[in-house]
């Protein structure tokens, strides 16, 4: 089954995806980090039970601490952060084929709900969390106060728990003069902003995560709409952007995206950073119609592809650093389409 | 190598400073980075291991400032949740709870920080559907009952403390806390 970011049907646009998590914790537990080890594992056996019964859809899969390349794996795709990859205790996961849903137990707290998919979609994922949150409920009571909402183990996620996020492709904003102005801007308004691909320093495949940073005192309605509205807006100025580039450079923008093309199309090694940023040339490409190929593809599903863990598990065995960029090489060869010259 | 600015001390902090695609770097001691203040509330990063954590910390915290609050603070810090053995101190440290007891327990110390933090300091929005009991709220009231007496005590020192002081803004919020708690601990009883 198609991954919700395989799916090539989707449109290049600024808008990648959006996701909503949901915060949840079982009343008279300790959060994760504080049970000790058999109440932890009591834990996760009663929610297991519970939530198979609440989401029959979605299939299970325990995390051991040794697992870490299962994790890794799971980390860079956005369904688990990465001090849960690095964590050192057991943790259970249930997910849909697609992806699309999971629940996590006991990372940072006993219950994470999450729900992504492609474009610019809160409102549908909201509902979709809501009713799984309403269907655990059912079998759980959870640990919730009527001043601080619910409880969580961490003081910037109680309240509503709730996270409400968008991926945005930002090329061109992102290198402007305004970029960091932007940046201060959101933070005002309540919300982050981070790169979500890269070292901390230096971003790569120019991937922003738009995000909550309050969790209290705010209806999950009026976040979502926020962080709606505020994407949005960012999404439509990148495009704007694009626009003007379109008209006063248009020769520069098909050059870099047809050298980008060549080589991915032809490189036999390719650096994590390469990869990205060659592919975040031809997704912008695409979009404003620079290049044109014979099959549709997701680009976005190839970046997440090509980091490390993925390429790993898609070769099926342990792999050194030296390697990986060979495999990433081939890899991007493999899946990019080949162009339709009739355009 | 030295540090860029005072040229005097021994440089142990690389800052890497990244204004509009343009990166720069700079060599300081952490006594220069503190004194710039890099990056102002984040200052916090140079002197821990975890930064992440600390930086909340500075958020939630209550900054040791004054010697003469030295031995109240201490008093807090040992301040614990009777369920799960958390202290304020390690609530403080890693700016995480350790059971949803920890909030009933810490609610009076932290509610300040937890506005400053979140911007409110009271849930609005979805309740659970399920599971939500009146008996609830009092169970948990006999859970705090005991931590609320012990918050009384520190909240009348702190108040002591801040009218021999003369520090009448403060005391005055104090006094609005205590006020505040004696009322909750009746409705309670």
């Amino acid at each position: 089954m198609l991954k919700w970011y395989e799916d090539a049907n989707r449109q290049q646009d600024v808008i990648i995806s959006s996701r909503i998590r949901l915060n949840r914790n079982v009343k008279g537990y300790a959060f994760p980090e504080q049970l000790k080890d058999a109440d932890r594992e009591g834990l996760i056996g009663l929610l297991k039970g519970g939530i198979q019964d609440a989401a029959p859809n979605l299939k299970y899969q325990s995390l051991a601490p040794g697992q870490k390349a299962e994790k890794d794996v799971l980390r860079e795709r956005r369904v688990i952060n990465s001090a849960m990859a690095e964590s050192g205790r057991k943790m259970g996961l249930f997910m849909s084929d697609d992806e699309s849903e999971s629940v996590l137990i006991c990372g940072d707290d006993h219950i994470r709900i999450q729900c992504s998919m492609g474009g610019l979609s809160l409102q549908k994922l909201w509902s979709r969390a809501n009713d799984l949150d309403d269907a655990v409920n059912e079998k759980f009571a959870y640990a919730f106060d009527s001043k601080y909402g619910y409880l969580t183990a961490f003081p910037t996620t109680m309240g509503t728990g709730l996270k409400a996020s968008v991926l945005l492709h930002l090329p061109v904003t992102a290198s402007g003069r305004q970029f960091r102005k932007l940046l201060e801007e959101i933070t005002r308004i309540g919300l982050t902003i981070k790169g979500a691909y890269g070292e901390p320093t230096e971003n790569y495949g120019a991937l922003y995560q738009i995000s909550n940073q309050k969790t209290l005192g705010l209806s999950e309605e009026n976040i979502i709409a926020t962080v709606h509205q505020i994407a949005g807006q960012i999404a439509a100025q990148e495009r704007k952007a694009r626009m003007l580039l379109q008209k006063e450079h248009r020769g520069e923008r098909e050059d870099e995206t047809y050298k980008s093309y060549g080589v991915l199309k032809y490189a036999r090694r390719l650096s994590l950073k390469e990869g990205m940023t060659y592919l975040s040339q031809i997704r912008a490409g695409l979009n404003d119609g620079y290049i044109h190929m014979q099959n549709p593809v997701n680009i976005y599903g190839l970046m997440l592809g090509i980091q490390p863990a993925n390429l790993a598990e898609n070769a099926g065995h342990p792999v050194k650093e030296e390697e990986l960029d060979v495999l990433r090489a081939e890899y991007i060869r493999s899946q990019l389409p080949d162009l339709d010259g009739n355009k | 190598m030295l540090c860029e600015r005072c040229g005097q001390r021994e440089a142990n902090i690389r800052y890497t400073e990244v204004i509009n695609g343009v990166r720069s770097e700079h060599n300081l001691c952490s006594q220069c980075a503190r004194e710039m203040e890099l990056g102002g509330p984040y200052a916090a990063i140079f002197d821990s291991e975890f930064p992440l954590g600390r930086l909340l910390s500075g958020l939630l915290g209550l900054q040791t400032e004054d010697e003469s609050k030295m031995e109240d603070e201490a008093r807090m810090e040992q301040l614990s949740c009777p369920t799960c053995k958390t202290t304020y101190e390690e609530f403080i440290k890693n700016s995480r709870f350790g059971c949803p007891d920890c909030y009933q327990m810490f609610d009076l110390l932290m509610s300040d920080n937890i506005k400053k933090l979140q911007g409110s300091d009271t849930h609005v929005g979805k309740r659970p559907k399920y599971g939500l009991e009146e008996t609830d709220e009092k169970e948990r009231a006999d859970v705090g009952r005991k931590s609320q007496e012990e918050e009384l005590s520190l909240l009348e020192s702190r108040l002591r403390e801040a009218i021999a002081e003369e520090e009448y803004e403060t005391a005055a919020k104090y006094r609005d806390q205590i006020k505040e708690l004696k009322e909750r601990m009746n409705a309670d009883a």
